[in-house]
């Protein structure tokens, strides 16, 4: 016993001692990889609750940057069937990240995350977040929502979970408590300079059950989050959205992903279905291949008149092919055919657009004599060439006398 | 296994339409006529069996294979036959390099003639064809340089150039061979004699299969046509482009042959253009009804010695020779035409080095024709085959090639007609009494004294027949005079 007495305490100091030592992330980095593709909130082979619905480690999915301790909090909990929900409630810090997203920052009524804060313990009454991003398409961007949640719970004030390509700027004000006072209440403002920010969004979350006590030091304020009921988002002013559907935001991807889908420029062809010239009232084949795999949701439009030709989903290889009309109105000349997600812009083809097809006898007579047929002028110089030097060959036969005129 | 037996429906009335065409054949029934007849049925079956007619389509395509298979040994064997017809080098030297410059002059005229209607009119714009299996954006950028060009004008390996159907090597090589031939018979007749019988030997049979081949035009325009309204080709943008190229191919063959022609009668025949073409209207009425310049040829020779007044060495040579050679409706206006709608259908970008190409081109397939019915869509395969276009466009043009055949023929026999006269003024032998009728009494009296002999036919007779225009009756006299020719010699 006094053997094991010793070893318990060296193995206890062993483990301190390490705790100390390494860092966080390292820490972290050697946890389980926790997978919940049923976005059920617990990880799918062991059921063990993972930080956010959808948090798949294996894809690269931190739930917390260094000094978060997400994991080690998510980990413990105990209640099963509520505490999965905790981690998507810590979406009023969360919403921060949202607001990352290039698009407009979804708005978010998250419930059902009572109980899962028997480990923690505190108070974010008041979120809020005010943010500006490059939203082009004025779409809302739900797909983000619940994993850059994630990463901006673990990085509450330490602004890790800003890594999207785009950027927002917003502040975050939580309010709560930690027994150990590490990181009881914060204020952070969350500034992200790589992008430019068009349209300003606020978040105001209130958390009404936020207790929560952190056992471990890595215990951030947005960890004792634990339970939000409403989130309110003002997007642009004019754009309220509410959403209650877990498993729409687990469909966003992490600002990660977004930069990836993005920066995956794929290649378009074009071509008219029945293989003639592309024209004003074509059918259109567009084939799209090397773009993100898996992505829903782009959009292709013609350019330059930013008319909407449909959405595509791209399939585990990136590819895609859609079918549309383009207008019999459209002028002849250059367009472009536009990939865009989210209302960035992926991808783009020209295409040369002739005018539309001649359907009557009068228009096919009628179109060489268009400004638009370049070969009137050289066919005018060749029957006129040819004009010429027959003159010149009569000419030439008045003026030389005939020779070699028989008679019988 | 599942069956499509719609396609099956629709490939059985094929082949009852099949059985109608050959019933109608066997009854003589005019060509033009048949095929016009199966270009409708075509359509209706199209339109009755819309998209399942993939069982019928391959018997388009077979035909299309056929033809092109043909082009090659047709083109040889016409080239070397008309060389070697040439008996001498001094008969080469005069008569022969004229008639081959007239008549490759009258072609080179039509075919300038027919670009610049083609650029003028804009033929194929805004058409845009959707060939079966073409992507039209494929030619779209198609770029070949220049000098690449010029350097594959000349043969390289004569059995790959057949093989990869380079034209112009394959036309330069036979000519080389064909000249060859008569340097060495001015010399050693008896011994290249055997060559000169294997050339006239293998051309009877490889005209006979061009005929036999030709012959299976309606059954091909019913199959293509089929396919073609069944997979929606022919919606209305094509078949108004298809009806302008018609009547742009039509002002050329007219032009052409009543106002080109008329200059070089002028200015070089120095006849009157207005009495040459009164006077050759038999020829053309017949050959714009039968199609057939050689099936002409006797009438066209005739009127030439008869009524123009040219010397029948000449006019026994060269209108024979404008059957192989020239031919400015087959080899001049039509393919060209085609070509350049090809090029505005699918959006090529043509310049003026490609154009220009187009016309040497074209020029060097007039070397070797062969003045059969339907002869025109051998020479256009041959250029589209040349400068690289798709094959399908003969395809699409058939219906309408079968109508053009007519104002085709008729252009290809005025061309010969004209450079005989040209040659016969040149060559010092053209007999103006007789073409200005004032020995035409006296033609009249020599050819009655020569009947009496049994020698000639009557002259009167012959007359009679031009006037009622009946083709059969004027055959059968010629036929006659022929075989009377020959029995007196």
């Amino acid at each position: 016993m006094k053997y094991n007495a010793w070893k318990a305490v060296i193995s206890f100091a062993f483990l301190l001692v390490l705790s100390l030592v390494v860092p966080r992330g390292q820490q972290l980095a050697y946890a389980a990889p926790l997978e919940d593709c049923d976005l059920d909130g617990y990880d799918d082979a062991t059921g063990v609750p993972v930080p956010w619905p959808g948090y798949d480690e294996t894809k690269g999915d931190t739930p917390a940057g260094p000094g978060t301790g997400k994991v080690s909090t998510a980990s413990p909990t105990p209640a099963p069937s509520k505490a999965p929900t905790a981690a998507p409630t810590a979406t009023p810090v969360p919403t921060a990240a949202v607001t990352v997203a290039p698009t407009k920052a979804p708005a978010k009524e998250a419930d059902g995350s009572e109980s899962s804060n028997k480990s923690s313990n505190g108070t974010s009454s008041n979120a809020s977040s005010d943010k500006t991003s490059n939203d082009i398409s004025g779409n809302s961007n739900n797909n983000n929502s619940s994993k850059a949640n994630s990463s901006n719970i673990a990085t509450a004030g330490s602004v890790a979970g800003a890594t999207g390509s785009d950027t927002s700027t917003g502040s975050i004000a939580s309010s709560g408590e930690n027994d150990k006072g590490e990181s009881g209440s914060k204020q952070a403002n969350i500034r992200n300079t790589e992008t430019t920010n068009t349209n300003t969004t606020s978040v105001n979350t209130t958390d009404t059950n936020t207790a929560g006590t952190g056992k471990s030091n890595t215990v951030e304020a947005d960890a004792n989050i634990t339970d939000t009921k409403t989130t309110d988002i003002d997007a642009a002013n004019k754009d309220t959205v509410n959403i209650s559907d877990q498993e729409q935001t687990a469909t966003q991807p992490l600002a990660g992903e977004l930069e990836t889908i993005l920066n995956t420029k794929g290649v378009l062809e074009v071509k008219d279905t029945s293989g003639s010239l592309i024209h004003a009232g074509s059918s259109l084949i567009i084939t799209g291949s090397g773009f993100a795999g898996n992505t829903n949701d782009l959009e292709l439009e013609l350019h330059s008149e930013a008319l909407s030709l449909g959405t595509v989903s791209t399939i585990e290889n990136g590819s895609f092919e859609l079918q549309a009309n383009i207008p019999e109105t459209l002028e002849a000349g250059t367009h472009h055919i536009v990939v865009l997600y989210q209302g960035n812009e992926i991808s783009r083809q020209p295409i040369q657009v002739g005018p539309r097809a001649a359907d009557s006898f009068l228009e096919a007579i009628s179109v060489g004599f268009t400004k638009e047929n370049k070969g009137f002028l050289p066919g005018i110089t060749v029957l006129a060439g040819l004009m010429l030097l027959g003159l010149v060959a009569l000419a030439g036969s008045i003026l030389i006398k005939p020779r070699g005129i028989k008679s019988k | 296994m599942n069956i499509d037996w719609l396609s099956a429906a629709a490939l059985a009335v094929v082949i009852i339409l099949f059985v109608i065409i050959y019933l109608l054949q066997k009854r003589d029934v005019n060509f033009t006529y048949t095929i016009l007849g199966a270009l409708v049925a075509g359509v209706l079956v199209g339109i009755i069996f819309s998209g399942h007619t993939s069982w019928v389509m391959p018997i388009g395509k077979i035909y299309v294979s056929t033809l092109n298979a043909i082009v090659s040994p047709l083109i040889i064997i016409s080239i070397l036959s008309s060389i070697t017809a040439l008996k001498s080098t001094a008969q080469l030297k005069g008569i022969g390099i004229r008639s081959i410059f007239w008549l490759l002059m009258t072609t080179l005229l039509a075919i300038l003639l027919s670009v610049g209607l083609g650029l003028t009119f804009g033929i194929g714009r805004n058409s845009y064809l959707s060939l079966n299996g073409v992507d039209a954006q494929t030619f779209e950028n198609k770029v070949v340089p220049f000098a690449q060009v010029l350097v594959g004008f000349f043969p390289r390996n004569v059995i790959s150039d057949i093989a990869e159907e380079n034209i112009i090597p394959m036309i330069l090589f036979t000519v080389l061979i064909a000249v060859s031939y008569v340097l060495v018979a001015n010399e050693k007749q008896e011994k290249v004699l055997i060559f000169k019988n294997f050339v006239e030997a293998v051309k009877e049979i490889i005209f006979k299969a061009v005929d036999f081949i030709i012959g299976l035009t309606p059954y091909a325009v019913l199959a293509l046509v089929v396919s073609a309204t069944s997979n929606g080709v022919s919606r209305s943008g094509i078949i108004w482009s298809l009806l302008v190229l018609l009547l742009v191919s039509f002002l050329a063959f007219i032009l052409d042959t009543w106002l080109i022609n008329a200059v070089l009668i002028k200015a070089y025949a120095k006849l009157n253009p207005i009495k040459f073409f009164h006077k050759i209207i038999p020829a053309q009425i017949v050959g714009f009804s039968t199609q057939s310049s050689a099936g002409t040829l006797p009438i066209t020779t005739g009127i030439l010695t008869d009524k123009i007044g040219v010397d029948a060495k000449v006019a026994n040579f060269t209108a024979p020779l404008g059957t192989t050679i020239g031919m400015p409706g087959c080899a001049g206006i039509w393919p060209v035409l085609i070509a350049i709608y090809g090029v505005h259908g699918l959006g090529i970008h043509y310049g003026l080095k490609d154009y220009i190409l187009l016309v040497v081109i074209s020029l060097f397939v007039s070397l070797g024709t062969a003045g059969v019915p339907g002869t025109a869509t051998i020479t256009t395969a041959s250029v589209l085959t040349a400068m690289g276009l798709p094959l399908e466009l003969i395809v699409l043009t058939i219906p309408i090639s079968a109508i053009a055949d007519t104002g085709r023929t008729a252009t290809n026999i005025t061309g010969a007609m004209v450079a005989a006269a040209i040659v016969g003024r040149q060559e010092q032998s053209l007999n103006d009494d007789i073409f200005n009728d004032i020995a035409a009494y006296e033609a009249e009296d020599d050819a009655e004294d020569e009947a009496d002999n049994g020698v000639i036919d009557d002259v009167k007779g012959e007359a009679h027949a031009y006037a009622e225009e009946d083709v059969e009756t004027v055959k059968s006299v010629m036929a006659d005079k022929k075989v009377k020719v020959a029995n007196a010699e």
